[in-house]
């Protein structure tokens, strides 16, 4: 035990007072060399100089006795490190270009994968905030035509007392509603109706108060209770405490606030807050309003819970073949439906993006300190001749390479930390929850693993292999040749993959370029000089669904946006353009008497002058009309062409919903029009008249001269003259509701350009580096061969090829690449072939141009030297 | 000892390193030497047939002074020079005594191979 102690105590002084102990062995070492000197003088007889010479002789090496010394203390881990990290430091900055290169490389590639990881964590990672996840499903109806649909109210009460496997089912009632909050400026707040069950069914716990309990709101139930949301409560309540328990005014009612949930709660659209839903036994089974979700029984999986509910619903189907005949239902994992596949997919290609960038930054670095470790041979050989251990000289490089490491990931950081709230402005609306990402505790433990990973990666293989350089090579001169042809091979190896990460980040920017410009050459049909859109909603309690009210609102909404100077043509209708809602339904002619011969379709209810407003050219009969004597219909061409095939649809009769459904008469035809996704195709499309159909809640299209934020401004104003009381409407410019829909190809797009410039640029430094190093090193041979009488031109030549043997094999690797990628770029691609050959040879000859310059530069020097100079180097 | 035979195969020649240890341990055990000192002692008492490596003797040092079986000190040497004395500390007598019955041992299990085998 006081060995123990004595040890440490010794050790302890050793690395204290390094210094001096130092000294004191150089003293001691002196001291046996006098004592050696003056014993030779003595016996010998030689002079001094002579006795010296050989007691220093009879010493042998003294470097390496000191060394060897110094290692006995036993403090030498501590010390060396301290003294690789020095050095380290001091070699980095003197090679001020390479440490440039080395680190920006790094920067870059950890940096990026720090933001695109605190993305891909907050969307696709992060667990929604409800209990045993896993357990959760959204129930959907299957229509005989193979769509998902939602349920209607005595279905989901069927489904609740016929199934065994579920644990519960909850239902979102659409249409939310708009509440009124009164104040100086009228709020509209969005209510969502739930059934009692719902927020149980999460496992959400409120933040104050409580929710309903299931059952708490029983059919006909009109109890006036709502949980807000935490942004509502703040926002709007000032985060009043006193609030829960007590009642608010929305709208004409007085309701009372039973609890406000927790901040990190979302679900689906954003509601500011939530109102229950009693099921209505009343309502018909064929009316669809409830989205439902569901609880799987504990040790229930998804596929029997299905086979049973699909048993029920078929069962239902014979019990009432008019509303369910046909039909089938299907559960989803609510993990998986919450996040969308086009976000899915968006995330994992940035995954795969980022980890090749990485990938890519790390074998730069290996590239070139692998380079420098080349040419570094001589040191090294005589640091190992001169006694230093094989460990010593790797232990030495790889601190070089973690302080390339630890700084680099420093700086990567702090890239992260700029980067961050700039991806969440442009990611903001492309993919959900992005405005969650952060840099957190595991972001800055994922940095830390990347720097540390990163640097033994690039560390260790130079590292390995400088230290096998024997002290003899040295000596011999033969080292350069020896060394050099393995590290050519192994950064060889590395450009080629370089070569091959950056043709497939390359070529899918250039995919996802072409696809995004044909996205935005795509016409929608709808006319967007000038059009503004201002989504009107109206309170129940002043205006009923198809009431005279809301016709003579919307009568003076027009009269007024229409005498606003700047202003000119208007209209209304339900689907905010780009925006939605989508609304479906089925149509078929009037002889159809099966469900099966409808056809789906989509639908709007328009007002008169609406196709005029939006630029929608009417090819046939005539607009609709303010007091329409019959039922009409206007159709849009792909749907007249599909009831009516070759013939002129004016005239005749399309039959709405099913075979007894209510009958129109087809008064004109316009243009297709892509008004809600560019991505695709235009759906056939059935117009009903405001006047049949009077919704509460549409949007008011207008068409004017004014600047943009003028027109805007207008709408606003006009509407809001219409009805004082109304809060202002929320208005935009449609072109403006159209980029916004294209934000998420954007995105993907922006985000691999970056990522293909940086590969591109990383791939070409480690290629000019390999080029450069390979003409240094054979500087020797090529002078002797110009001695000898070769040409610059086959100099040239000698290096070129090397540069295109390489760009050949990384070509080919990365085209291997881009097929093996090409399922998952699929999902982000619109209208491009995924292997489309002009793209691809684009990139390719891009590529091969680039990097002949890389190579072409070095070459051309390595041409010019002077011979003799080359010679006399070696 | 158990770190004993770690430290020596650390080191290429095991056999030499811990009769190093043991002629070191023993020379200084008389009187308080500087290295000098040691490596003719060893040489004179050898007459000449073990012949000490520096390269060996310095770290042995060190070596043993950081095991608490020797202790240096700075005194004057013989020609007035500063000097580090080393001497035996109690734990290096127990060593000392130690290792020289294993020397025995060894070496008289060495003679009997040699007139019996």
């Amino acid at each position: 035990m006081r060995r123990i102690l004595d040890e440490i105590r010794h050790r302890l002084w050793v690395l204290l007072d390094r210094r001096r102990a130092n000294s004191e062995l150089e003293e001691e070492l002196e001291h046996h060399i006098a004592m050696e000197t003056e014993a030779l003088m003595r016996e010998s007889g030689l002079d001094r100089d002579a006795a010296r010479r050989q007691a220093a002789l009879a010493f042998g090496g003294l470097g390496a006795v000191r060394e060897a010394t110094r290692e006995q203390r036993g403090t030498l881990p501590l010390e060396d490190l301290a003294r690789d990290l020095r050095l380290g430091t001091r070699t980095l900055a003197r090679s001020p270009r390479f440490t440039a290169a080395a680190l920006l490389s790094l920067v870059l590639g950890v940096g990026a994968t720090i933001t695109i990881f605190a993305v891909v964590d907050a969307v696709l990672l992060r667990p929604l905030p409800y209990e045993h996840l896993d357990r959760l499903v959204e129930l959907s109806e299957i229509t005989p035509e193979g769509d998902l649909f939602s349920t209607s109210d005595l279905n989901l009460l069927d489904f609740r007392a016929r199934t065994t496997t579920l644990d519960g089912i909850a239902a979102v009632a659409f249409p939310s509603q708009n509440l009124l909050l009164d104040g100086d400026e009228p709020v509209r707040l969005r209510a969502v109706p739930v059934t009692d069950d719902f927020f149980a069914l999460l496992g959400v716990r409120p933040e104050r108060g409580r929710t309903w309990e299931p059952g708490e709101v029983p059919p006909g139930n009109d109890a006036r209770s709502v949980v807000l949301a935490h942004q509502t409560w703040q926002r709007h309540f000032g985060g009043d405490p006193g609030l829960v328990g007590d009642t608010v005014r929305l709208g004409a009612e007085r309701w009372t606030v039973l609890g406000v949930l927790p901040p990190e709660f979302r679900f689906g659209e954003s509601a500011d807050l939530w109102i229950p839903y009693p099921i209505d036994i009343e309502r018909e089974r064929g009316d669809h309003r409830l989205s439902a979700y569901a609880r799987l029984a504990p040790g229930v999986d998804i596929a029997s819970a299905e086979r049973e509910l699909r048993d029920v619903i078929t069962r239902l189907g014979e019990q009432y073949p008019e509303t369910v005949g046909g039909w089938d239902a299907r559960l989803r994992p609510l993990a998986e439906v919450a996040l969308g596949p086009e976000a899915r997919a968006t995330t994992l290609a940035l995954l795969v993006a980022v980890v090749l960038l990485l990938l890519l930054a790390c074998a730069n670095v290996s590239s070139l300190l692998l380079a420098r470790g080349a040419t570094r041979g001589d040191e090294m050989a005589m640091r190992r001749a001169l006694g230093a251990g094989r460990w010593r000289l790797v232990r030495q490089l790889l601190a070089e390479s973690s302080v390339l490491g630890v700084v680099g990931a420093a700086g990567g950081l702090l890239l992260a930390a700029i980067a961050l709230p700039l991806v969440r402005s442009l990611g903001s609306g492309a993919l959900p929850r992005i405005e969650d990402a952060a840099l957190d505790v595991r972001g800055a433990a994922f940095t830390i693993a990347v720097a540390i990973s990163a640097s033994l990666l690039f560390g260790a293989a130079p590292a390995l292999q400088l230290s096998a350089t024997a002290p003899r090579q040295w000596a011999g001169g033969g080292l350069r040749s020896g060394s050099g042809v393995r590290s050519t091979r192994l950064r060889s190896t590395l450009v080629v993959a370089q070569l091959a990460a950056a043709l497939v980040l390359t070529s899918s920017s250039l995919l996802l370029f072409d696809s995004f410009s044909a996205l935005r050459r795509v016409p929608s049909g709808i006319d967007l000089d000038g059009l503004v859109a201002a989504d009107v909603s109206l309170p129940m309690d002043r205006y009923g669904e198809g009431s005279e009210q809301v016709r003579l609102f919307y009568d003076r909404v027009l009269e007024e946006v229409r005498s606003t100077p700047g202003l000119e043509a208007a209209g209304a209708t339900t689907t905010h353009p780009f925006r939605g809602p989508s609304l479906a339904n089925t149509v078929a002619r009037p002889e159809a008497t099966e469900r099966a011969e409808f056809v789906e379709i989509a639908w709007r209810s328009v007002r008169p002058g609406t196709f005029r407003a939006l630029g929608m050219p009417l090819l046939r009969g005539r607009d609709f009309i303010a007091d329409e004597k019959e039922l009409v219909t206007i159709l849009s061409a792909s749907l007249a062409e599909r009831l009516y095939p070759g013939e002129d649809p004016i005239g005749r009769q399309v039959r709405w919903i099913r075979p007894e459904g209510p009958l129109a008469r087809v008064v004109g035809v316009v243009a297709d029009v892509r008004d809600l996704d560019v991505a695709t195709e235009p759906r056939p499309t059935y117009y009903w008249n405001q006047h049949h159909m009077g919704w509460p809640d549409l949007t008011v299209v207008a068409r004017g001269t004014l600047p943009g934020d003028q027109l805007v401004r207008a709408l606003s104003e006009a509407v809001r003259r219409a009805d004082p009381l109304l809060p202002p409407p929320e208005t935009s410019l449609v072109e403006d509701d159209l980029s916004r829909s294209m934000a998420s190809p954007r995105l993907s797009l922006q985000v691999f350009a970056l990522f293909a410039g940086a590969a591109l640029a990383t791939a070409l430094i480690g290629l000019y580096g390999l080029v450069a190093f390979t003409a240094a090193s054979r500087r020797g041979e090529l002078g002797l061969r110009v001695a000898l009488g070769a040409r610059p031109g086959d100099v040239r030549r000698v290096l070129l090829s090397q540069g295109v043997r390489l760009l050949f094999v990384g070509l080919g690797l990365g085209l291997v690449g881009v097929l093996a990628i090409s399922r998952l770029l699929r999902e982000l691609l619109f209208d491009t072939a995924v292997l489309e050959p002009r793209v691809l040879l684009l990139a390719s000859s891009l590529f091969a141009l680039a990097t002949l310059l890389a190579c072409l530069l070095p070459a051309l020097r390595a041409a010019r030297q002077d011979p003799v100079a080359a010679l006399r180097s070696e | 000892m158990g770190d004993e035979r770690s430290e020596a195969t650390s080191q290429r020649s095991e056999v030499l390193q811990g009769t190093l240890d043991l002629l070191v341990l023993r020379v200084v055990a008389l009187e308080p030497l500087h290295g000098w000192a040691i490596s003719k002692r060893i040489e004179q008492v050898s007459r000449e047939v073990l012949l000490v490596q520096q390269g060996s003797l310095y770290p042995a040092l060190h070596r043993l002074q950081r095991r608490g079986w020797l202790r240096a000190s700075w005194g004057t040497s013989e020609n007035n020079r500063r000097a580090k004395f080393y001497q035996l500390t109690p734990a290096g007598r127990r060593q000392l005594e130690h290792e020289t019955a294993s020397w025995r041992q060894l070496a008289d299990a060495v003679d009997r191979v040699l007139e019996h085998a």
